[in-house]
């Protein structure tokens, strides 16, 4: 597929690393030459541009012209929607649009069409609808659905109270049917593990299977835990502002601590259940004062990643009960687990599935990026005529580090073993480490133009 | 500053005055009484010199704020030294004092008189009192831009110094089709009450009276016993019904009549305003009928035209509310300072400077507990720029520090202190009938000339909302 990307900033070379070793055709289009120059820093296989993404000019150049998709992620929500309207003059099919300002994000939910926009990406918005869902589930446990609901995978971090399962052999642990331990984070490290890995304490176990089997796993460890009352938020960017107006809907007490005294103002009117103190995050005397040995969740999203980790940390200890930080850079990611802070979200990469997910479209119903991009968790259905079909799973030749977690036939959920056999049209809930995204392409076949498909999740 | 400019305004304040004593003097004419002459040349008189001086050359057209307030305060000073002429010459009053006093307090809105027998005035007499409550209701300077269109530059510095409640009500995007679009349902209003009244058995004249006493919020009246007078539970209601609406935001009134029916119910202010009306209502009525034992039927009458007048700052009288419990006379005392909304005819210190104040203290004790919030002042959904909340701070404190003032002076003068405290905060609110010596029954007349002179003061500075005059009478305003 050929793919354009405007803007070059963090999201946009990202996007353009994964799609171009997806094996994508990306032209890249930035004003500014230095994030050209990056490009070739990287060792990127693709055409950079220099330019104005907007311009009719540049989207009538025989480079652009043919593109199956554009994807406008400038640091700029005005230039990204007139891309994008122009892209679809210019006969572009489809089109992304990151919008980041909380006004244009609402309107577009009901213009987006009229826009020329297939796609509108707001990663603040997003990740604060994540951190709200990490902070409101019963456990310290990440789910994402996956089928229709039928099928769901959690993550747990698991500690020296759950007998259940810790310095076990892996074979031992005993699952209810229908679900398995798909992979293993230990250390920051994925692994795919064996019937005879043991599970350690620090090690963050996926589960994944049929929606009641994990949750009745989940059940069995069940802490019992208080209601979220209230949460102190560091840090007064876009992402708290959607955090706390979604909190405060659910009826959860909010402390917003930001220092710029402007952007206090600004929330302090836009928010009007929240309360808004302006001061340094990182003084203690404020966070005490605040309340924080008492507060129920405590999440740090000021723009440092090394900032957010370490006073996540200082609330952990002082006695937040659940604490989650905001770390962009994916480098940090293999360190929040060990440090001990309960989550931590990158709005990057949370934004990067978001597009990956509408890129691989219909074929891939539904991609889930695990934090760290070590794993995917995706959705396929199986076409007619592909190599695996009809075969059993163990002589399907799959490669390492890809496991089948669920097969969805009609109504039924399988959690296969080695002798299931996928047919044709099953939907599968894959499991796959690294960016091995291509080698599964050709395995399920999955040539061609993605959107030929209508069922788009 | 740009004197000629004043000067030829102030020419044309007093033409648009001699103009509005026509009426009255065709009146005169009809009844055929004694104030025919008196009026023909007091309207001379005014007109005369208002002529000479429009004369003025006018070269520079600039007005700035100084300008803006200079004319208001001044137009305020003129009508009503100019607006007395036919009480003297009429021989219906004796003293400047009185015939200043009197036309301040019409053209303020206030409804405080210094005359013992009004049933005893020529109609052409009792007609200009009446409609210098009209005129003043809604703001003469107003009135006065939407009339003439030459004001234009200084339409906005002008409407700003006489329409200066805390929150603007610009309607419309410019100053004079604002002013036309006010005057016009102000109108719209006064006739309808007008129609009613006639319907509801009241003398045609007599209609024309209330009606501008209501809906000026002033409470001048023809009768000594004021409305009391026809004891008629359908005119009662009729004008309480007016007192009420007058009593709310003319921009209000204009978004219902645009099609926004919902305007009234999610306005913070109204709601404050009708529930203090409905919670003083309550208890006043419980007060007459468990102390003095009422009828209850009796009871809620006359406290529902009592609190109505006293709130909307008209100043009818249906009953003698000094004879009242204490209790209920406090209530009243308090509603005096409260006032109607911003935006209205009515005077005091506005329901919305209280909400602001409430939420302000609000926020301020907010802050003891959390030394760093930033806790924005709301109205509703809006939220109140600090400014703001400092200016509304400012004029709680002024009009207190007045009201101290003015009773500690009116104290001096020999009066007891309920008369001098209900005095001041009757004639500085627009109210009119204060308790004790100025009661609803009594009225001004024995108070010394330089009472008289302070008070009318009052109404001035309360009319203006007390920055205008304050600015003014500063030093620093005319280096």
């Amino acid at each position: 597929m050929k793919i354009t990307v405007i803007g070059l900033g963090k999201v946009g070379m990202e996007i353009t690393r994964r799609l171009c070793e997806e094996g994508h055709d990306i032209l890249a289009i930035d004003k500014d030459e230095s994030k050209l120059a990056k490009i070739y820093e990287n060792n990127l296989d693709v055409i950079a541009m220099k330019g104005n993404g907007s311009s009719a000019r540049i989207l009538k150049s025989p480079e652009v012209a043919g593109s199956d998709l554009l994807v406008a992620v400038t640091n700029s929500d005005e230039i990204n929607m007139i891309a994008c309207m122009m892209a679809k003059k210019m006969d572009i099919a489809r089109t992304v649009a990151r919008i980041r300002d909380p006004d244009h994000a609402r309107d577009l939910i009901v213009s987006k069409e009229d826009m020329g926009l297939d796609l509108v990406v707001n990663p603040e918005y997003a990740a604060a609808m994540e951190i709200s869902r990490l902070l409101t589930v019963a456990l310290p446990v990440h789910t994402e659905l996956f089928a229709d609901g039928k099928v769901l995978m959690a993550d747990i971090t698991v500690d020296e109270t759950m007998t259940a399962f810790v310095n076990k052999k892996l074979k031992n642990v005993e699952l209810p049917k229908a679900c398995l331990i798909a992979a293993i984070s230990r250390r920051g490290e994925m692994v795919i593990p064996g019937g005879k890995d043991i599970i350690l304490p620090g090690d963050t176990i996926y589960v994944l299977g049929h929606a009641d089997s994990v949750n009745k796993f989940f059940l069995k460890i069940k802490k019992k835990r208080q209601k979220m009352q209230d949460v102190i938020i560091l840090g007064g960017g876009r992402i708290s502002y959607y955090l706390a107006e979604k909190l405060n809907s659910l009826g959860i007490r909010v402390k917003i601590i930001e220092q710029n005294p402007d952007r206090c103002r600004d929330l302090a009117e836009r928010l009007p259940e929240t309360l808004v103190l302006q001061g340094d995050g990182s003084d203690i005397d404020i966070l005490k004062r605040e309340g924080i040995k008492d507060t129920d969740g405590f999440v740090a999203i000021t723009g440092i990643d090394e900032e957010n980790l370490l006073l996540a940390l200082l609330a952990k200890q002082m006695g937040a009960k659940r604490v989650v930080a905001k770390v962009s850079r994916p480098s940090y990611a293999p360190l929040v687990e060990r440090l001990g802070v309960d989550a931590a979200i990158s709005p990057r990469l949370i934004m990067v599935s978001e597009i990956l997910r509408f890129i691989r479209g219909g074929r891939l119903l539904s991609l889930f990026l695990l934090l760290n991009g070590q794993a995917e968790v995706f959705e396929l259905i199986v076409q007619p005529g592909t190599k695996i079909a009809g075969k059993a799973l163990k002589n399907s030749g799959m490669p390492k580090g890809v496991i089948i977690g669920a097969i969805l036939r009609g109504e039924d959920t399988i959690i296969p073993e080695g002798n299931d056999v996928i047919l044709e049209n099953d939907r599968l809930v894959v499991f796959a480490l690294g960016h091995i995204m291509h080698n599964i392409e050709s395995l399920f076949n999955l040539g061609g133009s993605p959107f030929e498909r209508k069922t788009y999740y | 500053m740009n004197g000629k400019l004043i000067i030829r305004t102030l020419g044309l304040v007093l033409i648009c005055e001699a103009g509005a004593m026509l009426p009255s003097f065709f009146i005169s004419l009809y009844y055929g009484e004694s104030d025919m002459l008196p009026f023909l040349y007091s309207i001379l008189l005014l007109a005369a010199p208002g002529f000479l001086l429009t004369l003025v050359r006018v070269k520079n057209k600039d007005v700035g704020h100084r300008e803006g307030f200079a004319i208001a305060t001044m137009a305020w000073l003129v009508t009503a030294a100019c607006g007395g002429i036919p009480f003297l010459l009429s021989g219906s009053l004796t003293t400047f004092y009185d015939a200043f006093f009197e036309t301040m307090s019409g053209f303020t809105t206030t409804g405080a008189s210094v005359i013992s027998d009004v049933e005893a005035l020529p109609h052409g007499i009792l007609f200009w009192r009446s409609l210098t409550h009209f005129l003043g209701g809604m703001g003469t300077i107003v009135l006065i831009l939407a009339l003439i269109p030459s004001l234009k530059v200084a339409a906005m510095q002008l409407y700003k110094a006489e329409v200066p409640g805390p929150t603007k009500s610009k309607v419309l995007p410019r100053i004079l089709q604002t002013a036309r679009q006010l005057w016009k349902v102000y109108v719209l209003i006064s006739a309808a009450e007008a129609i009613l009244l006639v319907l509801a058995g009241m003398p045609l004249f007599d209609s024309f009276i209330h009606t501008f006493g209501s809906v000026g919020t002033g409470g001048f009246s023809c009768k000594n016993t004021s409305i009391g007078a026809y004891n008629s539970l359908a005119i009662e209601s009729i004008i309480i019904f007016f007192m009420i609406l007058c009593g709310m935001n003319f921009a209000l009134h204009i978004s219902i009549l645009r099609g926004n029916f919902k305007a009234y119910l999610y306005d913070p202010e109204t709601r404050l305003y009708l529930g203090i009306i409905a919670i003083s209502i309550s208890l006043i009525t419980l007060n007459l009928v468990y102390t003095l034992g009422y009828p209850p039927e009796e009871a809620i009458r006359s406290s529902f035209f009592t609190v109505s007048s006293i709130i909307t700052t008209t100043g009818f009288a249906t009953a003698d509310f000094d004879r009242w419990p204490e209790f209920s006379k406090m209530i009243l005392l308090l509603l005096m300072f409260v006032g109607g909304c911003a935006g209205s005819t009515g005077g005091a210190i506005k329901n919305v400077r209280f909400l602001i104040l409430f939420k302000s203290a609000a926020r301020q004790i907010l802050k003891f507990i959390h030394p760093h919030a930033v806790v924005p002042v709301r109205l509703g959904r809006e939220v109140v720029p600090d400014e703001v909340v400092e200016n509304v701070q400012t004029f709680f404190f002024l009009y207190m520090l007045i009201f101290g003032a003015s009773t500690l002076y009116i104290s001096s003068l020999g009066l007891d202190l309920v008369t001098a405290a209900s005095a001041v905060a009757a004639t500085l609110g627009n109210i009119g009938p204060g308790l004790a010596l100025v009661g609803p029954m009594t009225n001004y007349a024995a108070l010394p000339d330089t009472g008289k002179l302070l008070l009318s003061f009052c109404m001035l500075i309360g009319r203006l909302e007390i920055y205008t005059v304050l600015v003014v009478f500063s030093i620093r305003f005319w280096r």
